[in-house]
């Protein structure tokens, strides 16, 4: 018995070390790409919380935990030919977590016709005069009347509205994230609000 | 990337959206130092960027109000490290092929036991035997010989060229393009060799004929009569046809002559024309004297246990008369009948009847090899999935070799050497028990070296495939079941086409690795599946344990069948699912 416990003892892993708190994510991803198991969990652990998030809210609440599940296995297996010169960790999870989403998306058809790209409008309209009527009290609004409304946003222009709002993202982020300009993140969380805020109004 | 006024410089009625944006989120490094000058001036402008601003608020605490409920994250983490399995280290994977390595070569001799010098040299010279049969199929049987099957390969390149480019990720085109390069130079040189051409030709032997519009048979008749040797043609056609050659080789001139897919057979003083494909049916050299009586010459040795040779078959003259004829036929039997002498014999998918005389080998695939009273094969015999009978009476002088048939020679049939069979038939007692409970070991020792080949090369691969088997095993398994169905299929038909025999052999071989591939890492899932925490990130000793589990099922006579099936199907699935495991499977983990 003792004979097998020593194979087996040969045959495992390197063996792993604990990962304190306070270690930074490009560290994290270091030690994970070298193969450090710990590292990889502590990694997918911080920001698993974020690719939930998102998937919840332009996946739709039916959808968001199956793809963010997706979204974790793809950021695990793909984790190796993540280069950090090209960007932070979250800002990459979170494109791998919106890909799945779109793609998800696609399958079920929920893409709008009306938009010709991801989230652009084929024919720009211009930006609708606010008819400042008495605000509607968005902050008490039924989440599942919010998620419907979300829906109703093409995917591209849901993940900046989510991304800005719900992860605190910056343009510039939301841009690397969405591999988009940043001028375009600009116009489409302007015209997404307003699109909400009718969707919202129209309930 | 600041908000500029307008393309012109001239400043816009309404404020433009991104500006609107940037100054709603305070983000005025953002917007044109003239805007910014502007907005001063337009209440309006002021009014919409408050406007803005209090909608983004509203909307963030509306998504704040609508945030999801809080998951299961260990779960998720959990499961997505599941997809990820733990690298196995360089020192297990060598330790381990190293083990693999002694315990299956020991196992294999322990199984089949040494192979001894007479076995080894019989195996070279029955694959040799099996070489040149094949060649001899294709050069007889496919209309166009190696150039058709070339092209043939190139076509099959090229439909599986797309499925299998994810085995040599980059490389594939490349491959591909040098292979169908290499195949059609292959193909465009030999293509052109339309007419199979037996017997002997001599190099001097050259005809000076000039006729305009005759038929073909005519103009053949010309051919051979100025060549000074008679004619038997069956033409399926005969086209009018003017030659005006002058001291040409008879060879060409027959080559030019005659359409694709004839037969042209110089036997003795005689011309033999006839259709490629009826070449099996066809009688042999209508003018083959009868074997001469030769004298008492002394057999090269008789095997231990047969009778000294009771009507001694006819000895091996010095030399084989140089106008034999080769037999080669595809799903019929072949008969050499008694007084006959031919060449060599090759049947695919049919028997052979030797009563006369062949001279050197005797090649089945798919048949048995009979060789009755007075019947003389002076080669070897190579039988794969056929047995052999050798009558009494009848000799064999060469080895004898059957993959998986039997063989059985009369008391006083004259041979050579001892047949070998392979595998070697293991007696139902408790020996032959244990050597097949050890030749079942040596191969899933072997199943285990595949492991471990996919475990340290393949790794992406090898996680895809368990992924898919364990996300999708109903999937896997009906996709596999197809497969298999569809595969065999595909080989059968591809091979009674005749012409797509080596696609098939491609498609079965591909078959068969897929299958393989598959229960491998089958046996990796059932190990990780395994509730042992020492197996536990341990990849090589989960797939160890899981190929143990795999044969000690398969010493279960009944359920082995079943689960090997059952395995087989979800395998192969899953590679066919994951195109051998170049790209994930979409969905859940289960």
């Amino acid at each position: 018995m003792s004979t097998i416990s020593g194979i087996l003892s040969l045959m495992s892993p390197a063996p792993a070390t604990a990962v304190p708190a306070e270690v930074s994510d490009s560290d994290l991803v270091r030690r994970a790409q070298r193969g450090d198991r710990p590292s990889l969990e502590a990694l997918l652990r911080r920001h698993a919380g974020d690719v939930y998030k998102l998937c919840h809210h332009v996946a739709g609440p039916r959808d968001g935990q199956d793809a963010a599940q997706v979204a974790l296995e793809k950021i695990v297996t793909r984790l190796e030919k993540y280069d950090p010169a090209k960007g932070a960790f979250r800002t990459w999870a979170l494109t791998v977590a919106r890909n799945v989403c779109r793609d998800r998306l696609r399958r079920r058809k929920l893409e709008r016709g009306t938009f010709a790209r991801d989230g652009e409008e084929k024919a720009a309209s211009a930006p609708a005069r606010a008819p400042s009527p008495e605000r509607i009290a968005l902050a008490r609004i039924d989440a599942a009347d919010l998620a419907e409304a979300l829906e109703t946003l093409p995917e591209g222009m849901r993940s900046a509205i989510v991304l800005f709002h719900v992860h605190g993202a910056s343009y510039e982020d939301i841009a690397n994230t969405l591999e988009i300009p940043k001028g375009t993140v600009m116009t489409w969380l302007h015209r997404g609000r307003k699109r909400l805020r009718k969707a919202l109004e129209a309930r | 990337m600041k908000q500029r006024p307008t393309d012109d410089g001239a400043m816009p009625e309404a404020l433009p959206e991104e500006a609107l944006e940037a100054l709603a989120h305070g983000r005025e490094d953002l917007v044109d130092e003239a805007l910014l000058a502007a907005l001063g001036e337009r209440e309006e402008w002021r009014g919409e960027v408050a406007e803005a601003r209090a909608l983004s608020i509203d909307l963030g605490l509306a998504l704040e109000h609508g945030a999801p409920p809080e998951p299961d994250l260990d779960a998720l983490v959990r499961h997505a490290l599941a997809a990820h399995p733990v690298a196995p280290s360089r020192r297990s994977l060598w330790l381990a092929a190293v083990i693999g390595l002694v315990l299956t070569g020991g196992l294999t001799l322990a199984s089949v036991g040494v192979p001894t010098a007479a076995e080894i040299w019989a195996l070279g010279a029955g694959v040799l035997a099996l070489l040149g049969a094949v060649d001899r199929f294709v050069e007889q049987l496919v209309p166009g010989g190696w150039g058709t099957v070339a092209l043939a390969l190139s076509f099959g390149l090229l439909l599986l060229v797309w499925p299998v480019r994810t085995l040599v990720r980059g490389r594939a085109g490349s491959v591909a393009a040098a292979g169908l390069l290499a195949l059609s130079v292959v193909g465009t040189g030999s293509v052109g060799h339309a007419q199979a051409f037996e017997g002997d030709w001599p190099e001097g032997e050259r005809v000076t004929v000039s006729v305009d519009g005759q038929p073909t048979s005519e103009v053949l008749r010309l051919a051979a009569e100025a060549a000074g040797l008679g004619l038997v043609a069956r033409l399926e056609e005969d086209a009018p046809v003017s030659l005006h050659v002058r001291d040409m080789p008879l060879r060409e001139v027959l080559g030019a002559v005659l359409d694709d897919g004839y037969a042209v057979e110089r036997s003795g003083a005689m011309l033999v024309v006839r259709p490629a494909a009826s070449s099996a049916a066809a009688p042999t050299s209508p003018a083959t004297p009868a074997p001469p009586a030769a004298p008492d010459v002394p057999t090269p040795g008789t095997v231990p246990g047969a009778s000294p040779a009771p009507p001694s078959p006819p000895p091996a003259p010095a030399t084989p008369p140089a106008d034999l004829s080769d037999r080669t036929t595809f799903g019929a039997d072949v008969r050499v009948a008694a007084g006959e002498q031919v060449r060599s014999v090759a049947t695919m998918g049919g028997d052979a009847l030797i009563e006369g005389e062949v001279f050197e080998n005797v090649v089945t695939m798919g048949g048995d090899v009979r060789v009755r009273p007075g019947g003389v094969i002076r080669g070897d015999v190579l039988t794969m999935g056929g047995d052999v009978e050798v009558a009494e009476g009848a000799s064999v002088e060469g080895r004898m070799l059957t993959m998986g048939g039997e063989v059985e020679s009369a008391a006083g049939a004259q041979l050579s050497h001892p047949p070998i069979r392979t595998p070697r038939p293991a007696a139902f007692d408790g020996r032959g028990l244990v050597r097949r409970a050890l030749g079942s070991a040596a191969k899933h020792g072997l199943l285990f070296l595949l492991g471990l080949v996919l475990l340290g090369a393949m790794r992406e691969r090898h996680a895809n495939l368990a992924r898919a088997i364990v996300k999708a095993p109903v999937r896997s398994g009906f996709v596999g079941l197809l497969g298999m169905l569809g595969a065999l299929i595909l080989t059968v038909v591809l091979l009674i086409t005749v012409i797509g025999i080596p696609g098939a052999i491609i498609v079965a071989v591909g078959g068969f690795l897929g299958v393989y591939v598959g229960i491998a890492v089958m046996a990796s899932v059932i190990g990780a599946a395994l509730p042992i925490p020492a197996l536990q990130d341990r990849p090589v000793a989960q797939l160890g344990v899981g190929i143990l589990l795999l044969y000690l099922v398969s010493l279960v006579p009944g359920l082995s069948g079943i689960v090997a099936f059952v395995l087989a199907a979800l395998g192969f699935g899953a590679v066919l699912l994951t195109r051998f495991g170049g790209r994930q499977l979409a969905g859940r983990s289960s």
